[in-house]
């Protein structure tokens, strides 16, 4: 039960990050009729990208669990702690509030010019992964971070990491390849102009975060 | 416990010099160039460089023996090079130790030589620190990939002649002030200042609210701050492209100095600049001021040189554009567009014509309420076209363009897609060399345009 709401806000949050200057530049920068070109060169960025977020992500939570691990975390506190921190990130993913402490910081653009795109976006995903490199577009980020060193599971933690790092490669993969039809653009536009679909997201974050509370609070 | 911190200093100043290079790539590359370096051979010999260090220091912090003996001979390498290059008359070139900061001296040399010295003696004096090396690597690496994602703000503001007041002659601002004597910001009256700067923001502006503190500070100056929609009219009157900018005026009303800022350095740049082009003609520092740019830093002006031309400048042109080239022609100033290329105004997203009328759904042209525009006999004006904003500037500068890549950043609280307009041009709208920019395949950003999304950053 743990798990699978660990993972499942993870993947949310993951996917709430698309929603950040660097993943709507991923979907400029991946699609056939961006700096890919084409659209083999595109499915091969999308793939590299996806590797990298996976391996992002795997770093971050993995090394975080194994941070709570050497620290002997695991105990009846620290879970307390980490269902406490779950609630108030969602009561502040609910009401939709400015994420801080944020990362003011992006992906180097140059990357995309000077590199074949799909090392570049193999880059860009191990960045994007790694979920504190750049913007944070979800309390949830930083509640699973918490969690992640309170259980000291490495192999939870590897198992959160990854379901962030889909969440991060998810609507890019599925996205970047469409980007120049009329509607891969109309989606786009409406990411950027419906504040309601991030809302609904991040509240979708919210509920996630409320289970895993529940679930670490009768584990 | 003394010697772990010896070795892990040692690496940690390996590590800066690595993050400080990579942050730092082009002023590198030119420092690179002092010593002898060929062109060709600058940019991968700067690449090397980086790995190098960084790879050593993740080894001096890992506590690995070797790591320590490589880093003296890559050290005495690097010494041998400088003391080859002063004997050459290099004195005060740019060193390229510690990025492009640096000067080549002999102090210089003899820090090299005992960094290079401590790295050989640690192994001779005991064990290193035991942090894993794959973490001491992952951290360097890290060190290095931000480091090299940073982008440095230039040292001046961005002075274009289209934009803001004409320079040395009469501005109507200086009616704001003789108005506000007393009233002005720095608690001091405008006639108090020797020179008089005007500072436009707008609400929500966070470089804005970094910059206005920073006015306060500046001695000398009167300061009185201009918003965007409480003051509309002197933005109007100083045909101010967007906010943060500022002008500067002489006691006398007439505009010194103006530009594009977006921080405290840039801001003092101006009035430097102003206080220099305000000397007689005659003078060494007015000069300077003229003369602007690279060659008035290289001559030791300091900040009077540092209103830079477009061509050397790279300040925002609008929040969140970090490059010179000019924003495309729109019919209302900023270059704001849907996200069909299409204008809208910059203030507030409403959708205008290409003569910068707003205009209702079906494009007429309405007022700011939204009721139709009417002509003296009630009948509705008609509808003028609207056109993607590139497309028209492509018609009028008589090129082809094309829409090409985009970046997103956040801006102003709000993620913002900056969109260049693309041609085959060599020229850059504002008369400078084209860039590559966003553009692909062969073409080169001819001007820029933006579009603001909803999202909060």
């Amino acid at each position: 039960m743990l798990t699978a709401c660990l993972l499942i806000a993870a993947l949310a949050a993951g996917v709430t990050g698309a929603w950040s200057p660097c993943g709507l530049s991923m979907l400029e920068t991946l699609a056939p009729h961006g700096h890919a070109r084409r659209l083999r060169t595109s499915l091969g960025a999308c793939a590299t990208f996806a590797l990298g977020a996976l391996t992002g992500g795997a770093v971050t939570f993995g090394g975080l669990a194994l941070v709570g691990a050497a620290l002997g975390a695991g105990g009846p506190e620290a879970v307390g702690a980490a269902a406490v921190a779950a609630v108030a990130a969602a009561a502040a993913e609910a009401r939709g509030l400015r994420i801080a402490p944020q990362i003011r910081r992006q992906v180097p653009e140059a990357w995309r010019r000077v590199l074949p795109v799909p090392v570049a976006a193999a880059g860009y995903g191990v960045l994007l992964g790694l979920g504190f490199t750049t913007f944070v577009l979800s309390f949830a980020v930083w509640a699973l971070a918490g969690t992640a060193i309170a259980l000291g599971d490495p192999a939870l933690g590897l198992a959160i990491g990854l379901a962030f790092g889909a969440g991060r490669a998810l609507p890019v993969i599925c996205l970047a390849p469409f980007a120049g039809t009329d509607r891969g653009g109309a989606v786009a536009a409406a990411m950027c102009e419906r504040p309601a679909i991030l809302l609904g997201l991040r509240r979708v974050d919210a509920v996630a975060l409320v289970a895993c509370a529940l679930a670490l609070g009768t584990a | 416990m003394a010697l772990t911190i010896a070795w892990l200093l040692t690496g940690a100043v390996l590590l800066a010099a690595a993050g400080l290079k990579a942050a730092d790539r082009t002023g590198t590359i030119v420092a690179l160039a002092a010593y002898g370096l060929p062109g060709w051979l600058a940019a991968p010999a700067f690449a090397a460089l980086v790995a190098a260090e960084a790879a050593l220091s993740a080894g001096l912090a890992a506590g690995i023996a070797g790591a320590a003996y490589a880093a003296a001979l890559v050290l005495a390498g690097f010494l041998a090079a400088q003391v080859v290059a002063l004997a050459q008359g290099n004195a005060g070139a740019p060193c390229g130790c510690f990025g492009a900061g640096g000067r080549l001296t002999r102090a210089a040399a003899a820090r090299t030589g005992l960094l290079a010295s401590v790295c050989a003696v640690l192994p001779l004096l005991g064990e290193g620190p035991r942090v894993p090396l794959v973490l001491s690597a992952a951290v360097a690496g890290a060190v290095v990939v931000l480091a090299a994602g940073r982008r440095n703000a230039p040292r001046g503001a961005l002075e274009i002649d289209g934009e803001g007041p004409p320079l040395n002659v009469p501005s109507p601002l200086a009616a704001w002030f003789g108005d506000a004597r007393g009233a002005t910001e720095h608690g001091t009256a405008a006639g108090l200042g020797d020179v008089w700067l005007a500072l436009f923001t707008s609400p929500g502006c966070a470089l804005c609210r970094r910059v206005a503190p920073a006015a306060q500070a500046l001695d000398g100056v009167a300061v009185r701050r201009f918003d965007e929609v409480a003051d509309s009219h002197a933005w109007a009157a100083a045909r101010v492209p967007g906010a943060p900018f500022a002008v500067a005026l002489g006691r006398d009303g007439v505009a010194l100095a103006k530009g594009t800022v977006n921080d405290a350095r840039q801001l003092a740049s101006i009035v430097d600049a102003a206080r220099a082009r305000r000397v007689p003609a005659s003078s060494r520092r007015a000069f300077l001021g003229r003369a602007g740019g690279l060659a008035a830093s290289a001559a030791g002006a300091g900040m009077v040189g540092a209103v830079i031309r477009p061509g050397d400048a790279e300040a925002h042109h609008f929040c969140g554009h970090i490059y010179t080239t000019d924003g495309c022609p729109h019919p209302t100033g900023l270059p704001r567009i849907d996200r069909s290329g299409l204008p809208l105004r910059a203030r507030d997203g409403r959708s205008v014509d290409d003569l910068g009328r707003l205009i209702d759904a079906l494009g007429r042209p309405v007022d700011e309420d939204g009721r139709l525009l009417c002509d003296l006999d009630g009948r509705p004006l008609p509808a003028a076209p609207r056109t993607p904003v590139c497309q028209l500037t492509g018609a009028r500068h008589g090129i082809a363009v094309t829409t090409d890549g985009a970046w997103y950043r956040c801006c102003q609280g709000r993620v913002r897609k900056l969109v260049d307009c693309c041609s085959p041009n060599r020229i850059r709208i504002n008369g400078d060399r084209a860039l590559r920019g966003y553009c692909y395949e062969r073409r080169k950003v001819f001007c820029v345009m933006y579009f603001q999304s909803t999202i909060p950053c």
